[in-house]
């Protein structure tokens, strides 16, 4: 387990997905996440971390994890040189009311990353896409 | 930690086959529920999905669920799921799949 509170390069790649869950997820533990709402954030660790990992990079490429207690938020960021991904941009698939056959599964993530946490942020310039996730640690809890 | 699942079949009496699915149903496992699901889905009219057994379940996980109930209705059977409970559950209601799915509360209420 690596400590978050500053940068972290990892290399944008499946295997090294565990890794990056266990060491956020780790950190949300000691900022004082709950195991009632760990589920939360880990949601969307998830849907974020695969999307840069799958379709950020055409070479071999990295991204660099911060996770921190910020007063009463727990704040995740995301940062990388690849394609850019807005989560707060993209379509909502999930398209809720339509029959089955017309519902996209690739909405159904950004549609819970947009669930999971409390404020989204994402910026791109200078070729980098940072990306900032926060969820209260209060006890109530969205999910 | 990496992701484990253990899945079992079960023929029931009403003609249902139960699959159940224990452990985490995320990135790491998904292609691997998908693909047994897709194969017990092509050879049974009936499927349910026993999640009693599931701990947690992210939008991969919920990808593969929509990707089968897809499968079923094109061919004309029944996919639904079962026994989803706590956080497995919230997941489904959440993202509105407990109603596509017609989540049961048990296998008893098939």
């Amino acid at each position: 387990m690596n400590g978050l509170s500053e940068w972290r390069e990892y290399p944008a790649i499946r295997e090294m997905y565990d890794t990056m869950r266990d060491d956020i997820m780790a950190s949300a533990q000691a900022a004082g996440t709950s195991e009632t709402r760990e589920i939360q954030p880990e949601l969307g660790i998830e849907e974020m971390l695969i999307n840069i990992i799958d379709y950020a990079y055409d070479d071999p490429g990295a991204v660099w994890i911060r996770a921190r207690r910020e007063g009463a938020l727990f704040r995740l960021d995301f940062a990388d040189y690849g394609r850019p991904f807005n989560p707060l941009a993209e379509d909502m698939r999930h398209s809720e009311g339509l029959p089955v056959e017309e519902r996209e599964e690739g909405g159904l993530g950004i549609h819970l990353v947009r669930k999971s946490f409390d404020r989204i942020e994402y910026v791109y310039e200078d070729f980098q896409g940072k990306s900032q996730y926060s969820f209260s640690l209060a006890e109530t809890s969205l999910i | 930690m990496a992701s484990e699942i253990v899945q079992k079949e079960t023929k029931l009496a009403n003609g249902w086959l139960a699959w159940s699915v224990e452990g985490r149903i995320d990135i790491s496992t998904a292609d691997s529920v998908y693909q047994s699901g897709e194969a017990i889905v092509e050879r049974e009219e009936k499927t349910v999905l026993d999640m009693s057994g599931v701990v947690y379940i992210s939008s991969a996980g919920l990808r593969v669920l929509l990707r089968l109930l897809k499968k079923a209705k094109k061919e004309g059977k029944e996919f639904t799921v079962a026994g989803a409970a706590g956080a497995v559950k919230t997941v489904l209601t959440y993202s509105n799949m407990d109603t596509l799915l017609n989540l049961r509360e048990s296998l008893d209420d098939l």
